[in-house]
């Protein structure tokens, strides 16, 4: 075992809150210890000097990770180091400099165990990703994410299920809420797709296959293309459940197809972004059909967006409190005007709007879904372009709901986003490892992980666990659990926990 | 004669356990200058998550007087849910203290906010008196070598595989259902984790004393355990292959505890 060489920081107080001459004192004393030296601080020219050309293990007692983790990372070079807080952990809350003085030994000694413990090869694991990226999905997220990259010099393949391209842009009339209108914009961002040489598109093709690779991901697709790729990218867009928003609004495109009395049929949970879409298009039929009554029926438990009531008033249009009186029976569609009692006129649902992710995909892709088909993403609002695993990103509508303006800026900063971590070959921490002699292949991981990291694979041998360094964050779950300890912590193995308990424990 | 032992030590040993995240929450109670007692060390783990049975009775084995966690709030961890399970370990940990006839107090946590350092402070600090109160971990106990005896047969109980494995499939089985998509009863799955952990326990007990060839009623005497309940563990245990018949002596079977070397 290699001996430790152990500074002290002076500074920050800790040298009038901690005793350093009574712990330099005890730890000259102990075997595993070669020197230990007082700087005046460590974060200054002087302590670079110092420790220029020293080599072997470092202990560092000082400040820390987060505010001077990378100066310590410098000055160490490419000694193994540890460093020990005893500044916010010690000298800062303990005023009587005895109980300081042996807080500081006690932690000090449970560094020196995990920097003794500690396996030696603790490289990050790095992201060499292929610049290639698959797009699934030609809605307006797609293509402008399909434009961004391509512009950037990444090749892009593009697959749509459908034979047209377009999406949600060809099932409406126009955007909200800008209010341009959908064909142009789907030109728009396809008429400078055209001229990229390094766009493939498919149509009516499906992503069938998906394994992982050293270098990204390796996919097949339903037409029996075979390729590598780096990234990822869902654009499957939105999808209206229990309503028929977008058939009344791709109805109406073709102005003929629409007459009579209109009513809006609100749900109770009805989202506030549905509503304010439906009144655009209220409005905006109300600009063309000045004498046709339009009427909202809210229920009594909905709030309505600020500033609903005073544009409905302002352009002539009705909002009665309950449902429609007698239900709806008959047909249900906008086109028909007939047969419906209660309304005499069409009617327009408002339903949810829900992401567009067949179950399927996001379980091979491993994007979290809830029950109800919403994509389950943290912190959104604040990171957009949050990935889900590297490598793979939700872009647009599947976040639904989603305005179209956001959704092409969305697909924007993912496609910006991808760019940089081709670029940056953006390190992550190793993952755990599987034992596989002693793994007994319970399942236990597998199903424990939200990550989906282990993976049980059939051997010849039984059932084994595999870990996919992919989407392993380290964070221990499975490997405080497993019923067997075939699991193993690179970076804080169990016998380093345990020789900081000990050592904890002794001093 | 046994030394006497003061009733209230002086400074009471505590560790503590606290994901990265919390230890955030830690450095700027510091930056504060929020003082706490100087008897809690904490280690940081990566996510709490990270907290194993094994390594709570490894530090009452290394003197701990209680053992503290400071966990992110729940719904709110770095890693999805790795609070929740680690709230389960812990609440089962305290299950085994009290089954070794230990104070489950010594065991606390408290859930904290990364800016939350006063809040932590303040939890870190009562918790830290409440120990101080109940006392010297040794102090619970006739004499040290029963401390040992029962610590030592907790850690077995802590890495034993039907133990772990019930201890995490726990929330699996009870929020997301079985194969057959059953979700078992919370209170009966407790139920029968407490039972596991109890057999475990007079299991671990046994085997503690069956170190030298040690017959059945000798084993009672020194545990405490009926005579017929220690008769049955055995058996199991013989079944198990932890434990062996080894000769008879005066008319009595003695047993020895299997070793894997």
């Amino acid at each position: 075992m290699e001996k430790v060489k152990i500074f002290l920081c002076q500074g920050c107080e800790l040298g009038q809150k901690i005793d350093l001459e009574k712990l330099k004192k005890h730890f000259n004393s102990n075997p595993q210890v070669e020197s230990i030296e007082i700087l005046t601080t460590l974060c200054d020219g002087a302590a670079r000097e110092r420790l220029a050309g020293v080599e072997g293990a470092l202990l560092f007692g000082a400040c820390d990770e987060r505010t001077h983790g990378v100066i310590f990372r410098e000055l160490a070079g490419s000694n193994p180091h540890q460093l020990v807080n005893l500044r916010e952990r010690c000298a800062w809350v303990h005023d009587d400099q005895t109980e300081a003085t042996a807080k500081a030994q006690r932690l000090l000694s449970m560094g020196l165990a995990e920097l003794s413990t500690r396996p030696p090869d603790q490289a990050e694991w790095e992201l060499d990703l292929l610049h290639r990226v698959l797009v699934i999905g030609a809605g307006p997220a797609g293509l402008a994410c399909v434009r961004a990259l391509a512009e950037q010099g990444c090749d892009v393949t593009i697959i749509e299920k459908t034979n047209r391209l377009g999406g949600t842009l060809r099932r409406t009339r126009t955007v909200w809420p800008s209010g341009e209108d959908s064909e142009q914009l789907l030109h728009r961002l396809y008429d400078e797709l055209q001229d990229e040489l390094h766009v493939t598109v498919y149509q009516e093709t499906e992503l069938v296959n998906l394994e992982e690779s050293l270098h990204g991901y390796r996919v097949k697709l339903s037409n029996d293309v075979e390729e590598e790729v780096g990234a990822i990218v869902v654009a499957t867009g939105i999808r209206e459940v229990g309503g028929n928003l977008f058939e009344f609004e791709y109805r109406w495109r073709d102005r003929g197809n629409f007459r009579g009395p209109l009513a809006f049929e609100v749900r109770k949970d009805v989202h506030p972004f549905l509503l304010e879409t439906a009144l655009w298009d209220a409005v905006m039929l109300r600009h063309e059909k000045p004498e046709e009554r339009i009427v909202f029926f809210v229920p009594e438990s909905v709030v309505l967006p600020e500033g609903f009531k005073e544009s409905v008033e302002k352009h002539n249009i009705e909002i009665i409190r309950g449902s429609i009186p007698g239900g709806v029976t008959g047909v249900r569609g906008v086109r028909g005007v007939t047969g419906v009692t209660g309304w005499r006129g069409a009617v327009v649902k408002l339903g949810k709007l829900v992401g567009n992710l067949p179950q399927e995909l996001a379980q091979a892709l491993r994007i979290p879904m809830d029950k109800n088909g919403y994509l389950v993403q943290r912190r959104f609002r604040i990171r957009p372009r949050d990935v889900v695993h590297p490598g793979i990103f939700v872009v647009g509508g599947a976040h639904a709901p989603m305005p179209m303006e956001e959704t092409i800026n969305h697909a924007f900063v993912v496609a910006a986003h991808i760019k940089a971590m081709f670029d940056a070959k953006s390190k992550r921490l190793p993952a755990a490892q599987i034992d596989e002699e002693t793994c007994i292949g319970c399942g236990y991981c597998a199903a424990v992980c939200p990550y989906g990291a282990p993976i049980l694979e059939r051997t010849d041998t039984g059932h084994k666990a595999r870990m996919s360094p992919r989407f392993c964050t380290l964070c221990g779950l499975c490997i405080a659990g497993c019923p067997v300890f075939a699991i193993f912590d690179p970076i804080k193995p169990r016998e380093t926990i345990r020789a900081q308990i000990e050592s904890w424990g002794n001093s | 004669m046994k030394p006497v032992t003061p009733l209230t030590p002086v400074t009471p040993k505590i560790l503590g356990f606290t994901c990265d995240w919390v230890g955030f929450a830690l450095d700027y109670a510091g930056m504060l200058r929020q003082s706490y007692s100087a008897d809690i060390t904490f280690i940081n783990l990566r996510c709490s998550a990270r907290f194993d049975m094994t390594d709570g009775v490894q530090a009452l084995a290394n003197g701990a007087d209680g053992i503290f966690f400071a966990l992110c709030p729940l719904g709110d961890c770095h890693y999805e849910s790795g609070n929740h399970h680690a709230v389960s370990r812990i609440n089962h940990f305290k299950e085994l203290l009290q089954i070794a006839g230990l104070n489950p107090e010594r065991i606390g946590f408290a859930h904290a906010d990364t800016t939350d350092a006063v809040g932590l402070k303040n939890e870190i600090e009562s918790f830290c008196s409440k120990i101080k109160e109940i006392g010297d971990l040794s102090s619970q106990v006739s004499d040290r070598p029963e401390l040992v005896s029962r610590v030592a047969a907790m850690k077995r109980v802590a890495s034993s595989e039907p133990v772990r494995w019930t201890l995490s499939k726990e929330l699996e089985l009870v929020r997301k259902g079985n194969v057959f998509d059953e979700k078992l009863d919370p209170q009966d799955y407790d139920t029968m984790i407490k039972h596991i952990l109890r057999e475990e326990y007079e299991k671990g007990l046994i085997l503690e004393n069956l170190k030298e060839p040690c017959s059945a009623v000798d084993v009672a005497q020194a545990t405490g355990i009926p005579a017929h309940r220690v008769f049955e563990l055995i058996v199991e245990l013989e079944r198990e292959t932890r434990a062996s018949f080894d000769r008879i002596e005066h008319e009595r079977p003695l047993y020895v505890e299997v070793t894997d070397g």
